[in-house]
């Protein structure tokens, strides 16, 4: 049974999630003693979620494979990291990204299937499984209003929102300002605004 | 050019940053009405893990394991579910070393390494002295070990020009089971030597008591002058002539008795095995004559018409 760090669909910040334990998780984890496996799987309960989300809405058909490429990464550079919760998500994501931008480079040269998206029929069947179908089918419902935006308009609220960074770091994974982060950022709610009101759509 | 939200009775007539910025930080307090929606979606954005989105735990443990900063493969099992509150609360606990980077204090071992040393030395010490015993060194390596008094000139010169033994067909060859007769020379000394070398020597073929070749030794060292057995050997060389095989590399080659005359060299004897070119000072070695020297170079030379340069095992080979 799996851990949930936060319960019901309510908004929290995303960007300390952790929190205060996370500098002896992340310690845990890099000693590489008995205690590192759990340490680490909590470090990825946290992640892995805001980071197929954000993989689900840039690259929608490829997101578990970029994940897991993902993934293998931070582990062997493990490590050597060191930091906070906030830079440890901020090489989450820039991590992600260029292993995104491989996935690209490579498709382009070998065309591949689109893997299966996730199946309503996966859920567990719990006294908890309808309030998170219902989360699920909002989160799912999110994504793809969000995938309507244009590519660094929705790239930037996912940082911003999913992966919880601030706009200095948003800035420095897209390679672009501080100004035009919050720009866009803007703009993208903006958008989504437009698309709620014009669909009439209600959450 | 700025998007234009659409004319709605719910939707923001005007969007401020400072709005914008709070629904992105998910203040909901603090934003317009216009702007949940927008608020809503991006929380639905921040929700709960479902359960899809927590799959590939185990797999990702196992990379972990076998390449994360433990670096070994360990058993996989199913991943620990202990509360967050199972961390000690406080201060960040310190951070323990890992075993593997442990130092492990290991204590050299130096005493080996002198000891070693030593005892190498020592069996260097003691295989010369054996060695020294035993005659067994090169000639220049004995002369610098030389303790005792210089050899006699005949017997170190006779060392150093190792002539080819005078044949003869005296039927007085290397007999193995019995010395040959230690003839007497025409000087007393030359016979004297002569009979201490050969009956000395002789205990190479037929062993003898102790006490005797003790007393053989003694005598020796003194005639020869010196206690180092190359010397002595150098020393009693001439006067051994015919006394061993041939098939003895120590003994293959040998002067000219000293007693042995020039006519006692058979015409089949090469001229290389003549009388041998021994410098001596004191009486050369060469210069007595007889029977001795006669059997002496019986089984010197090989190929030689009538010589008993065959080994004194076949004794068929004499003449």
């Amino acid at each position: 049974m799996p851990i949930l760090l936060r319960d019901g669909a309510v908004c929290v910040d995303t960007r300390h999630v952790v929190g205060e334990d996370f500098a002896a998780l992340l310690a845990a984890a890099q000693e590489g003693s008995e205690g590192s496996d759990y340490a680490f799987s909590v470090l990825w309960r946290d992640a892995n979620p805001a980071l197929l989300r954000y993989l689900r809405v840039v690259a929608a058909e490829h997101a578990e494979d970029v994940a897991s490429e993902t993934w293998v990464q931070v582990v062997r550079g493990l490590a050597k990291f060191t930091g906070d919760e906030a830079a440890w998500r901020a090489w989450l994501f820039t991590t992600a990204r260029r292993r995104l931008l491989d996935q690209a480079r490579l498709r382009k040269r070998h065309p591949a299937e689109p893997l299966d998206g996730i199946s309503a029929t996966d859920m567990p069947r719990t006294a908890d499984a309808e309030q998170l179908a219902l989360d699920n089918i909002a989160t799912e419902s999110a994504m793809a209003l969000l995938s309507r935006l244009p590519e660094q308009q929705k790239e930037v609220i996912l940082l911003r929102v999913v992966a919880g960074l601030d706009t200095d770091m948003v800035a420095d994974i897209l390679g672009t300002s501080t100004g035009a982060v919050r720009v866009a950022a803007h703009r993208g709610l903006k958008k989504l605004a437009s698309l709620l009101s014009g669909a009439g759509v209600t959450l | 050019m700025p998007d234009n939200l659409p004319p709605s009775g719910w939707g923001p007539a005007s969007s401020d940053e400072r709005d914008l910025d709070a629904v992105l930080a998910g203040q909901m307090a603090d934003i317009p009405i216009a702007l949940r929606p927008v608020a809503d979606v991006l929380a639905a954005l921040r929700a709960s893990p479902a359960p899809a989105e927590l799959r590939g735990e185990a797999n990702v443990l196992a990379e972990f394991r076998a390449h994360g900063p433990g670096g070994v493969a360990r058993p996989m099992g199913p991943a620990p579910t202990r509360p967050l509150s199972a961390l000690p609360e406080g201060p960040s606990p310190r951070r323990r070393p890992a075993r593997r980077r442990g130092r492990r204090k290991t204590a050299r071992p130096v005493v080996s390494h002198w000891a070693g040393a030593l005892t190498g030395i020592a069996a260097a010490v003691a295989i010369v002295i054996v060695v020294a015993f035993t005659g067994n060194l090169p000639a220049n390596l004995e002369r610098l070990a030389h303790l005792g008094p210089t050899a006699k000139p005949s017997a170190a010169t006779a060392s150093t020009h190792p002539s080819p033994p005078n044949t003869d067909t005296s039927s007085e060859a290397v007999q193995p089971t019995t010395p040959p007769p230690a003839t007497q020379s025409t000087g007393s000394a030359r016979s004297e030597d002569t009979e201490a070398c050969r009956a000395y020597y002789g205990g190479y073929m037929h062993p003898q008591s102790l006490a005797t070749e003790k007393s053989l030794w003694q005598q020796l060292t003194t005639l020869a002058g010196s206690r180092i057995p190359l010397t002595v050997y150098q020393f009693c060389l001439p006067y051994l002539g015919g006394m061993f095989p041939r098939w003895m590399p120590e003994f293959g080659q040998y002067p000219a008795a000293p007693h042995t005359s020039t006519g006692s060299q058979g015409s089949n004897q090469p001229a290389s095995q003549t009388n041998p070119p021994v410098e001596n000072n004191s009486g050369s070695p060469n210069s007595s004559g007889g029977q001795n020297g006669q059997g002496a170079q019986s089984a010197a030379s090989p190929g030689q018409p009538g010589s008993s340069a065959t080994p004194a095992l076949t004794p068929s080979a004499r003449r």
